[in-house]
């Protein structure tokens, strides 16, 4: 089910199945598929019956310590909470002149491509993957070597033996991170960065191991990128066959949140996350035992006719309720106002600097091929 | 002691459409009071910093301890972060409806 025809347009198969086996067993993952709104939310909302401390992370080859999106509370809570404050709507608020100012410079670069590229690896791939080096307080020039290595880890999802590459990575990414924190530890030289918001709150007692510390910024280097990545290839896509919203984002600047949020519905970057059953549930008419594996898909729920008119349509003003696109619940994505700045910001700018931008039609498009990710690996464009 | 004082306030939620009347005694949240009379309020990390336990206040009156998850403009909009708010008298109305 999971080839490349399905990763260009998950929705089309999304529907049928939905209609026919909304609970649905996919054996290359061992998981069943969630594709109605109400089951997603369901599973969501009850973390202590679909738990996120899937036995799968924890094999002897690749053990690392856990992080937020695969531990339970109270462990969840506790490594939460160290990155918390950095990402409160109002800190986040804060950034905007500086993330500004970053996305126009590397467009000024881009500009200097000529007439055909790829998105990905000119604008839509580094902008977000800096943004979140210099949080972390990396060194931006690093992006390309951490983009690579994340690219692989979410292969962790795919079964083997993509999946061992997948936490080969993540272990490489770890070790990155470590060797960063520790240098960054014994030069004693701390900054307005989230390592060093780490280092000091373990120096003042948090409760946190050095490898949980270098899990989560290997986790923040992931997440922190790949989603805006591909929330604006994705934005660029529903964008591609809509010349009056194109015109529309150009003109008015400020209709860019009602933009990101029904692409966050209609095709956000984020398919699904698994969970792991921790008792017999009924999900509908299926009976799970302990010990299932769930994949609640996010971009399944959010075109659930029964939760959205027209779930097909990409309507700007739609200002879709209780969309799915961060996720819900206690796991809910810690990032959010960090990507809507980014892609409020990235995608009006990109169009203000390349008004007859679209996709190359010459060109295949090339998703990226995990079963929890919708974006693109490549997506060639002409300006 | 004072009876009227720690009487619990009576606070209206609308969720999904639907209006519920919840009590919250004094020194409970909003949320710890809506999860105990067996409400769904989205909530994550419980202490006033992530935002995703905002509701719109409609009427009535509330006080947080932290804001931080709210963005300036929300503040201004009358938004209350649940797992920090606590009703400041009755009428507190508060909707999901954003």
């Amino acid at each position: 089910m999971f080839d490349r025809q399905f990763h260009l347009e998950p929705f089309v198969r999304f529907e049928e199945l939905r209609r026919h086996r909304p609970v649905f067993y996919v054996e290359a993952l061992d998981a069943w598929l969630l594709l109605r709104h109400d089951h997603v939310k369901q599973v969501l909302q009850d973390p202590r019956t679909f738990s996120s401390d899937d036995p799968r992370w924890h094999t002897e080859e690749f053990e690392t310590a856990p992080t937020m999106i695969t531990s339970d509370d109270p462990t969840h809570r506790r490594l939460r909470a160290l990155a918390q404050p950095a990402f409160t709507p109002r800190r986040i608020a804060k950034l905007a002149t500086a993330v500004e100012e970053l996305c126009e410079s590397i467009l000024d670069e881009v500009e200097a491509r000529g007439d055909r590229f790829d998105l990905v690896e000119a604008f839509s791939g580094p902008f977000p993957a800096i943004v979140i080096a210099e949080l972390l307080g990396v060194p931006r020039e690093d992006y390309p070597r951490f983009r690579r290595i994340a690219a692989q880890a979410v292969l962790a999802t795919r079964p083997e033996p993509e999946r061992s590459v997948g936490m080969r990575a993540g272990q490489e990414l770890n070790a990155y991170y470590g060797a960063f924190l520790r240098e960054r530890r014994e030069s004693g030289e701390l900054g307005d960065d989230l390592t060093s918001d780490f280092i000091r709150a373990q120096r003042d007692g948090a409760e946190c191991s050095d490898g949980e510390l270098e899990a989560m910024g290997s986790l923040f280097l992931i997440a922190g990128h790949e989603t805006t990545t591909n929330l604006i290839n994705n934005a660029v896509r529903c964008l591609d066959d809509a010349p009056k919203l194109r015109a529309k984002v150009v003109a008015d600047p400020d209709c860019a949140r009602d933009l990101v949020t029904e692409v966050l519905r209609y095709r956000g970057p984020v398919l699904g996350n698994f969970r792991f059953t921790t008792r017999t549930v009924e999900i509908g008419e299926t009976v799970l035992p302990a010990g299932s594996r769930v994949l609640p898909m996010l971009m399944a729920a959010n075109h659930d006719p029964n939760e959205y008119e027209a779930p097909g349509e990409f309507q700007l003003e739609r200002r879709a309720k209780g969309h799915l696109g961060f996720g819900r619940g206690i796991h809910r994505c810690l990032g959010e106002p960090l990507a809507k700045l980014e892609a409020e910001i990235a995608i009006p700018a990109l169009y203000r600097r390349f008004p007859e931008l679209r996709v190359d039609t010459e060109r295949d498009i090339l998703p990226v091929e995990v079963p929890v990710i919708h974006g693109c690996r490549e997506l060639h464009v002409r300006v | 002691m004072d009876g009227a004082e720690s009487r619990p306030e009576q606070v209206t939620l609308i969720l999904e459409g639907e209006r519920h009347t919840i009590a919250v005694p004094e020194g409970e949240t909003i949320l710890s009071a809506a999860l105990g009379a067996g409400l769904y309020v989205e909530s994550s990390c419980e202490v006033g910093d992530c935002g995703t336990c905002k509701l719109r206040r409609l009427s009535g009156a509330a006080e947080q301890d932290n804001d931080m998850g709210l963005t300036d403009e929300e503040v201004e909009a009358g938004y209350v972060l649940c797992c920090v708010g606590r009703p400041q008298g009755p009428g507190l109305v508060l909707s999901d409806e954003r």
